[in-house]
């Protein structure tokens, strides 16, 4: 008790001391606790669904002439004939997104919602989550039903009560018949409106038909977790069954693989699938997190070791009174064991008003709090952190101090002991140093990969592009006057219809593709449609043949395709032009297009730059719904866009006005990088602030015991540049070498990154040499300016005692 | 060599102002070996420190060769101390991390002299003071006579016309502080002026000068007659 008292009474004593102390140790533990959050929530996802452990999504690969795709969605058949063929499935429910904004009206409110999906009729059976209101069993059974989330509800219907209440989109009006509770951020399949579907089932031959074409997510849900790998044993029968005959025909081969839910948010490098995450960035954080709190204990221990000596006289006064070394010992672990849990209270304070006030939760797409009720984690974790921090961050001053000798008091410093001392201090200096310049370095190669990615070209022109929904075929038919008319304005220089947008997802399909030698190959090709002026309007660029004409078809056989430079390579074709291509296959196998090479277009990035060109063969179609694609004028684009929309409501009156612009979607590609390179950027402030403080302390610590030394040199006539460098010269080894070591471990860290883009920024040793220089002259400034702060004092003052 | 007229210094410690010089004056010529005694606290420190240029004073006038210093700047001062005068303290302030003869020939180092001079010269101090066979030690390594002498080489290298000693044998035993005294003499009779604070009148027997202090003023000023 009496160490508590007299801990605390020189912890207030030495204010200062303990106030940068506890708010150092405070940002590194904040900081952990802020990416324990965050990796919590990552490596959490969907746990929050009851039966997360038996409810597996099917993904499948297709392996047709030894080209493998990966896809997170499956056909509409699997679902039901799976569960007809092997009676160890509990049950099976579907779901498809619907990714686009589309327009609610309610009595009280319209507004757009683009996280849309349509579900089975059992989806709250087997994702058995809590209705807030309507009952689980029924609420998809009848069409146009809907089941929302409660800030959907509150959004559209105030206080009222929604339960059978109707909303309305432009083509149908749905009842609402369920309320859920808002999907906590770590979901991975999240909407905020299911409307029923799937509500007819087809019969067995359309069910196999649909297996090939895949755009639902089908969960399993199953008893337990053996019955899960039956079914990966046993689907080759299945595949025998049903999907062989067509498999035969295509040269193809499928095979499903099974994702427990909790586990699909990590389940990367599959198509169609949600946004996921990525576990190599999950341990980066992890990794910087620990490592900020390692830099704060570092400087934890450095100053209190630093202090230490200072008090080394007081310790052995103690000692000389028969104070035994153990007593002496408790007295300075009670002591870092208090800092540290004030340290752990003002963390806490930090968090809380840093997870409020900052944007980080909406820049990482989160909703991380300290809910102490939710994550009772959050209690006795931080406070077993806190005790280890403080009793590792005792211990060494505590056993560093103990063997202070008892003539202490009356003595010289012993100089030896805490030259000793000195170098380990050193050495963690040097450890926080390399962190800090890997970290920057790392955070500068991230941020110039993002620059690269928005600035890239992409072999169209993103910038003024204009993206307009054409979600039906009434609206589809009012297209050509609206282009009509907007041809007249100054400030839309092209049109035209695609049925996707690049970047966001292109179609894959299935080709035959006739070889040089005349012979046909079978291959998965990516593939659009596109109006007439669609190359003009995304200025990319045609290198041989001819753009798409209105005169369509090719003596009434041929279809007119263009095909990208990335097809020509593959198909190693000498003569493109000319070359035919077939798709449409039947059951047998028999194609029922065909389609003729008119031109080849320069590569350009029809996906993110996560991967690499693909071929691409583009079809022309004006015939379908899809996006409408504006180029407008650059400088005026505020009036192009208020014309194209007075325009649209003249001629579709009853349609909404959907638009974006494409250069601000192709960004949302990048989110997950952007999200990692803003969390990355915001670790390194603190890295670099943490890592300042321990060089400061650990300057002002140097320059101190240096003070005799100042006095002498100075008296002997050294000035001050040469009296700064004598003391950076303490320290310049030991930075030089942790910046040498600090360099290839951010090169081998950044090149880890990178691979995840197939285009990348080049790396330039430039970066790492002036990150390098920066951190060292930096440090030099520190140094400096304690150095020169010892200068002030007299010699006269230093120069007499030791 | 020095003129110090009507010089004047307090201390100030939040309210309370002592007066560590007194209206003191005082000459010392080329050549002379002054030594300066009194009880602790009389100010002889503090006047060794205002002749060394490492203290200001309130008022007053201090000629250093001819040369008003009270309106140098700290650069000009440091010149001035640099090419004139060597210090010695009693608790000799080499620095524990350089060996003797680094400690010497720092002072050559901030007078920008070259590789080869430093080496002539060191080697110069050190036959003087006697200690070229320990010049690689480093200073924990040497007695306190030893490092005694090596500050004083290190207060000689750089052949300055004045040297001023506080309390030089003031850690030492009698027979290594008769040693010193001896050397200083030497220095002295070299042409070196020397002023040098001590308690002990063994010591000042070795100067031509005494001069007592009492509160920061000269309460007596004797020549010593020697045999």
């Amino acid at each position: 008790m009496l160490e508590l008292k007299v801990a605390l009474r020189n912890l207030w004593r030495n204010k200062m001391y303990s106030l940068s102390n506890i708010v150092g140790l405070a940002t590194g533990m904040g900081v952990y606790f802020v990416v324990l959050l965050y990796v919590y929530n990552e490596r959490t996802y969907d746990c929050h669904i009851p039966s997360h452990k038996q409810i597996y999504r099917v993904q499948g690969q297709f392996d047709i002439n030894g080209q493998k795709d990966q896809f997170a969605s499956t056909g509409i058949g699997l679902g039901p004939l799976l569960k007809k063929e092997f009676s160890y499935i509990n049950n099976y429910t579907r779901l498809r997104h619907i990714d686009e904004n589309i327009l609610f009206k309610s009595s009280y409110t319209k507004q757009y919602e683009g996280a849309v999906a349509v579900a089975d009729s059992n989806f709250f059976q087997v994702f058995d989550i809590g209705l807030i209101a309507g009952d689980p069993g029924s609420c998809l059974s009848k069409p146009q039903s809907m089941v929302i989330t409660e800030s959907f509800a509150k959004k559209f219907f105030g206080d009222s009560k929604p339960l059978g209440q109707h909303i309305s989109t432009n083509n149908y009006e749905y009842t609402v018949t369920g309320i859920i509770p808002d999907w906590p951020s770590n979901t991975h399949h999240k909407f905020s409106v299911l409307i029923s579907a799937f509500l007819d089932p087809l019969n067995d031959t359309n069910y196999i038909k649909s297996l090939w074409k895949v755009y639902v997510h089908t969960f399993l849900k199953f008893d337990d977790q053996e019955s899960a790998d039956k079914l990966m044993m046993e689907f080759p029968v299945f595949y025998d069954r049903y999907m062989s005959d067509l498999g035969g025909h295509l040269g193809g081969n499928y095979q499903i693989q099974l994702a427990r839910l909790d586990k699909i948010h990590f389940t990367e490098n599959y198509d169609y699938d949600r946004p996921t995450g990525n576990r190599a960035s999950l341990y980066i954080f992890s990794t910087i997190g620990m490592v900020i709190l390692l830099l704060a204990l570092i400087n934890y221990v450095n100053m209190s070791t630093a202090r230490g000596i200072k008090r080394a006289r007081e310790i052995s006064m103690r000692k000389v009174l028969g104070s035994p070394g153990n007593d002496i010992m408790s007295l300075i672990i009670t002591e870092s064991v208090v800092l540290s849990l004030l340290a752990l209270f003002l963390a806490f304070v930090i968090v809380e008003v840093f997870l409020e006030l900052s944007p980080l939760n909406s820049i990482v797409n989160k909703d991380l709090s300290l809910d102490f009720i939710a994550f009772p984690f959050l209690w006795w974790l931080p406070l077993l952190l806190a005790l280890l921090v403080g009793i590792i961050g005792g211990l060494y001053p505590a056993f560093s101090l103990r063997r202070v000798p008892t003539l202490f008091a009356f003595n010289r410093i012993d100089r030896e002991n805490s030259k000793t001392g000195i170098k380990v201090r050193k050495a963690l200096v040097g450890f926080q140093c390399m962190i800090s310049v890997a970290v920057v370095i790392a955070a500068v190669f991230m941020y110039r990969q993002m620059e690269y990615v928005n600035n890239k070209d992409l072999g169209f022109n993103r910038e003024d592009i204009l993206l307009v929904s054409v979600p039906d075929s009434i609206t589809l038919k009012r297209i050509p006057e609206l282009r009509e008319k907007l041809a007249q304005s100054e400030n839309v220089l092209a049109s035209a219809m695609a049925n996707s947008v690049l970047g966001n997802s292109t179609n894959k399909s299935l080709f035959d593709i006739q070889k040089e030698n005349g012979r046909f190959e079978r291959k998965v090709v990516d593939f659009m449609n596109v109006g007439k002026d669609y190359l003009r309007t995304m200025e990319i660029e045609m290198v041989e043949g001819m753009p798409f004409s209105s005169s369509g078809m090719l003596g009434n056989i041929y279809e007119p395709v263009i095909v990208n430079e990335m097809l020509v390579k593959e198909m190693k074709w000498d003569a493109p032009i000319g070359k035919k291509i077939s798709w449409g296959f039947d059951r047998e196998g028999v194609a029922n297009y065909r389609g003729e090479v008119i031109g080849i277009v320069r590569n350009f990035n029809s996906h993110s730059l996560h991967e690499n060109y693909e071929p691409m063969i583009i079809f022309y179609d004006e015939h379908f719904e899809g996006i409408l694609h504006l180029r407008l004028k650059s400088n005026r684009l505020i009036e192009a866009l208020n014309e194209v929309e007075s325009s649209w409501v003249v001629v579709n009156p009853g349609s909404p006005f959907q638009f974006s612009f494409l250069n601000k979607d192709l960004k949302k590609l990048y989110e997950e990088e952007q999200k990692q390179s803003r969390l990355t950027l915001f670790l390194t402030y603190l890295t670099i602030f943490v890592s300042l403080l321990g060089v400061a302390g650990m300057a002002s610590f140097t320059s101190g015991l240096r003070t005799k030394d100042i006095g002498v040199r100075k008296v002997l006539g050294a000035n001050p540049l040469q009296l700064v460098n004598l003391v950076f010269s303490d320290m310049f080894m030991i930075v030089l070498l942790s910046v040498i070591i600090a360099l290839p471990l951010s090169y081998l860290f950044i090149k880890t990154w990178l691979t995840n883009f197939a285009f990348i920024a080049a790396i330039n040793s430039r970066v790492f040499w002036i990150s390098a220089i920066i951190a060292i002259l930096l440090i030099y400034l520190i140094v400096g300016y304690y150095t020169l702060k010892v200068l002030r004092t007299k010699p006269v003052e230093t120069l007499k005692y030791d | 060599m020095i003129r110090l007229h009507h010089i004047i210094k307090y201390y100030r410690n939040q309210s309370i102002e002592t007066c560590a010089v007194n209206e003191l004056s005082l000459s010392v010529k080329q050549g002379e070996f002054v030594s300066v005694m009194g009880p602790s606290g009389c100010g002889k420190t503090t006047l060794l420190n205002i002749i060394g240029l490492l203290d200001n004073f309130d008022s007053g006038l201090y000629l250093f060769k001819g040369r008003e210093v009270k309106n140098l700047t700290e650069k000009q001062k440091v010149r001035l101390r640099k090419q004139n005068i060597g210090f010695v303290f009693q608790n000799f302030n080499l620095l524990e991390d350089l060996t003797v003869y680094e400690n010497i020939e720092l002072p050559l180092t901030y007078l920008g002299f070259t590789s080869k001079q430093r080496r002539e010269k060191v080697e110069q101090a050190l036959n003087k003071v006697s200690l070229t066979s320990r010049k690689q030690y480093y200073p924990s390594q040497l007695s306190g006579g030893q490092q005694q002498k090596a500050a004083i080489a290190r207060a000689i290298v750089a052949n300055p016309s004045l040297i001023l000693a506080d309390e030089p044998t003031g850690n030492l035993d009698s027979y290594q502080g008769n040693a010193i005294m001896e050397l200083l003499s030497h220095l002295n009779e070299a042409g070196t002026t020397v002023v040098m604070v001590t308690h002990s009148m063994n010591d000042a027997a070795y100067s031509q000068k005494v001069i007592r202090l009492m509160d920061g003023r000269i309460v007596s000023e004797k020549n010593v007659l020697h045999a």
